[in-house]
């Protein structure tokens, strides 16, 4: 387990870490049928960092995101995100850390059909406990991805883009400084993905949001500030080749 | 915590979402609540009718009527026994009843019938104290005699005694003289009204002229001006006599009446003398042996005499029928007048039996003034007052003080048996056996029963609904994972599994308690014109009391809940990155 950051292992003080993990293990299964997911991974990103997860299926990267989104448990390790120790951190405050700072954006978009987008947008407000101007938040939030007019649309009347960009908005809802993307352009085209890849560099630019992509494609991990590549649970260095001969062997399939 | 607010906003959307699954849920807790309030609301309504026959909480003290070995046979209920059973510190009320213990005869008319019955052995006396059913009743339900200073107690002269009466009848009755037998028979027999028995024709004639109900007031009317008139003008009696008998519009009742009266002996002679009658003669009679004015003995019915009459006399003597409650109904309409009778002390209608005691009769005058559930079942129930000095007077004073049995409340059920062991051990009596209570123990068994059954309906629906939430939950797997991604708790996750439930459960319920109302005013209406009437028939055979569709609510959305937690439960504890995992 070598750390591919060599200064993320120096700035292991990390108070001022937005994610910062320790020897986190993670399996599926028991018995034989056991896998181990994670094997030991240790990383620190800093607030206002870009950075890219690559790696070939399997690799453990959704996981390790998932794990950092407290979306998943880790089997040992230690996991803190904006200052919380989410693994002693109950239920309630891992919640409540997803619904004010933390946004996600999956591969599949996740919308919930039978809600309109402004819906979908503002689905975060029914779990918070002071939510105000809800839907003047939510159609800032539309209209900054460009989908002013599709507030009362459904997704099913959308295009894979739009739907995206609504899934983006509801991320964006909660004012995030946290967006974990699993595979956001997997589902797109290129033209699309070009797209949605530049919001999240205006994103990172301008909102100084931290963002942590986990990807396959290159296009992506090449506007990454920082690229960490995992290897069989664990986080390997890489070069350009290695990168580019993973890509190759994933067939550009999901993760 | 999610807001409540926005948690009942899901749950609805959520539920207007999926109607299948709502349909397929609900279907169950509506059948089992409808089953559950159907038959709590039927069991219900036995047990009211039951309370009304037999007033169940109440126990009867009886002397053992058979010696039993070691025993003390000679046993009696007198006042001191009244007094040792009202010292236990059980009983909360211990009242004697006393039975008229030698023969008597009754004799009234009713409808236009005239009606002769037994009263000895068939009457009871009570306190009156006791009976307090409603108004009317504790206003007149009380020993008269007693008050000496009624202003009503005036000297009166009787009119003379019918030298042909087998039992002693109203002489000063001609406002019933709805059968010109009265009129014959009366203080005022006009030379006419002795052919009247044999010739119905003033009767058809009053019955085609005043068939409409507006005449309903004319027996009132004519019961208060045919005394007066009865002695001024006979013909005017007679005729207000006739026309009560098309106000209870039964020409069948008035061809009974009149052939059975045509029987009778021819008209005796003319008396010429004449009588004062006393005031308000609904309410007073002229006394023979003491000559003054006596308010009539007050007398309640069970609501049995009345169901048997309806159901067995009614139908056999060709009489009307009143479907409700009988006698209010009748004194309501026509006040006292339609409940007088006689009741002759040491008389009897029975043949062969007559004189058993060796005091002359006496005539006494009776009103019936309401129907009382502390009654006797069959026979006539009267304050005890009366019962005690008639059988004083007719048997000697022992016979005053022999109560027939002692109606005893327990402050508690419970102490029941602890009470029946005390009296058979320290005083030598027991307890009657109580048909009310075996009828109860019977209505309860059934009540179980169903209730058994409903509940069986509703468990099953319960595993339905588990069964059906799972399968939902595991459809939503992706949406939960979404709400928890976007910041829901394990636990709003629950709850809005849960709130979905509670929703089927009251709507659900609510459908039930619909459906079994509609059931039940089906059934009333098939019922009242396709099955026959028996005794005791009710109305409505359901009684959806406050607390059956209350309780149905609640057990329903209880269930329901309960159902959903083990689904809810599952919703919660997904992990929200197993959820989100792409199939």
């Amino acid at each position: 387990m070598t750390p591919s950051a060599t200064r993320g292992t120096v700035r292991a003080v990390a108070v001022a870490s937005v994610v910062r993990l320790r020897d986190v293990t993670k399996s599926y299964g028991a018995g034989a049928a056991k896998t181990q997911v994670l094997r030991g991974v240790s990383i620190d990103v800093e607030p206002g960092e870009f950075v890219a997860l690559v790696g070939q299926s399997g690799s453990g990267k959704s996981t390790l995101l998932n794990i950092i989104g407290g979306l998943d448990q880790p089997d040992s390790g230690e996991v803190e995100v904006l200052g919380i120790d989410t693994l002693k951190a109950g239920d309630a405050k891992r919640a409540q850390l997803r619904n004010q700072s933390i946004g996600f954006i999956f591969q599949a978009f996740n919308l919930m059909d039978h809600l309109t987008c402004l819906g979908n947008v503002v689905i975060p407000a029914s779990f918070a406990h002071d939510a105000k101007d809800v839907e003047a938040r939510g159609r800032e939030a539309l209209r900054r991805v460009g989908l002013s007019d599709f507030a009362h649309r459904r997704p099913g009347e959308l295009s894979g883009g739009q739907k995206q960009r609504v899934a983006i908005a509801r991320a964006l809802f909660g004012a995030p400084t946290l967006l974990l993307c699993d595979e956001p352009t997997g589902n797109l085209d290129s033209e699309t993905g070009k797209g949605v890849i530049d919001f999240f560099r205006e994103l990172n630019d301008k909102d100084r949001v931290t963002l942590v992509i986990v990807t396959h494609e290159r296009r992506v991990s090449s506007v990454a500030k920082r690229v960490i590549a995992m290897r069989d649970g664990m986080i390997v260095e890489t070069s350009d080749e290695e990168l580019a001969a993973a890509h190759a062997a994933s067939g550009g399939g999901p993760s | 915590m999610m807001p409540a607010k926005n948690l009942v906003r899901m749950v609805v959307a959520n539920t207007l979402r999926s109607p299948r699954h709502f349909i397929l849920s609900a279907f169950g807790i509506v059948i089992g609540i409808g089953a559950f309030v159907l038959f709590l609301a039927l069991t219900q309504r036995a047990g009211s009718v039951l309370e009304k026959v037999f007033p169940v909480e109440e126990v009867r003290v009886v002397a053992p009527s058979v010696s039993l070995l070691g025993k003390d046979a000679s046993k009696r209920l007198d006042d001191t026994t009244v007094e040792t059973i009202r010292a236990r510190p059980e009983v909360k009320s211990a009242v004697p009843r006393l039975s008229l213990a030698f023969p008597a005869a009754g004799r009234g008319s009713f409808e236009g019938s005239d009606l002769k019955f037994e009263v000895g052995g068939f009457a009871d006396g009570v306190d009156p104290n006791f009976v307090r059913d409603d108004d009317r009743i504790r206003e007149l339900f009380k020993d008269w005699d007693a008050l000496k200073d009624d202003p009503n107690r005036v000297a009166c002269v009787p009119p003379p005694p019918d030298p042909y009466e087998d039992v002693i009848h109203p002489p000063g009755a001609p406002p019933k003289a709805k059968k010109p037998r009265d009129s014959a028979w009366g203080d005022h027999p006009a030379p006419g009204a002795g052919s009247a028995p044999t010739s119905p024709a003033p009767g058809s004639a009053g019955s085609a002229t005043t068939p409409d109900t507006g005449s309903a007031s004319a027996p009132t009317t004519g019961s208060a001006t045919a005394p007066a008139g009865g002695t001024i003008a006979p013909a005017a009696g007679t005729s207000a006599g006739s026309a009560v008998v098309p106000a209870v519009g039964s020409a069948a009742a008035t061809s009974a009446g009149s052939g059975s009266a045509a029987g009778a002996p021819p008209a005796p002679p003319v008396p010429t003398k004449y009588y004062n009658p006393c005031p308000e003669p609904d309410r007073y009679y002229c006394d023979e042996a003491e000559r003054i004015c006596k308010h009539r003995v007050p007398v309640v019915l069970s609501a049995t005499v009345v169901e048997l009459y309806n159901n067995q006399f009614a139908k056999s003597h060709g009489l009307p029928i009143a479907d409700k409650d009988l006698v209010n109904l009748l004194i309501q309409q026509r006040g006292l007048s339609a409940m007088r009778f006689s009741i002759g002390l040491g008389n009897t209608t029975i043949s062969g039996t007559a004189k058993m005691s060796n005091r002359r009769p006496h005539r006494v005058e009776a009103v019936i003034v309401g129907v009382s559930t502390r009654a006797m079942p069959v026979g006539v129930t009267m304050p005890i007052q009366y019962i005690k000095r008639w059988n004083e007077a007719f048997l000697g004073v022992e016979a005053a003080s022999s109560y027939s049995a002692i109606i005893v409340t327990l402050k508690d059920q419970k102490q029941l048996a602890p009470f029946s062991q005390w009296l058979i051990d320290e005083q030598g009596l027991r307890l009657d056996d109580n048909i009310g209570e075996r009828f109860a123990t019977v209505v309860f068994v059934i009540r179980l029963l169903f209730l058994i059954i409903s509940v069986a309906i509703l468990v099953i629906a319960i595993i339905n609904i588990g069964h059906n939430f799972f399968i939902q939950v595991s459809e939503r797997r992706r949406e939960i994972g979404i709400m928890r991604a976007v910041g829901a708790t394990e636990g709003d996750v629950q709850l809005i599994v849960l709130g979905e439930a509670a929703v089927i459960g009251v709507v659900g319920g609510l459908l039930g308690i619909g459906l079994a109302v509609g059931i039940g005013m089906t059934w009333n209406a098939y019922a009242a014109s396709n099955i026959p009437r028996f005794p005791f028939k009710p109305e409505s055979w359901f009684e959806f009391k406050t607390w059956i569709w209350a309780s149905a609510l609640g057990f329903s959305t209880l269930f329901c809940i309960l159902g959903g937690y083990l689904p809810a439960r599952r919703a919660a504890k997904m992990q929200p990155a197993q959820a989100l995992a792409q199939n």
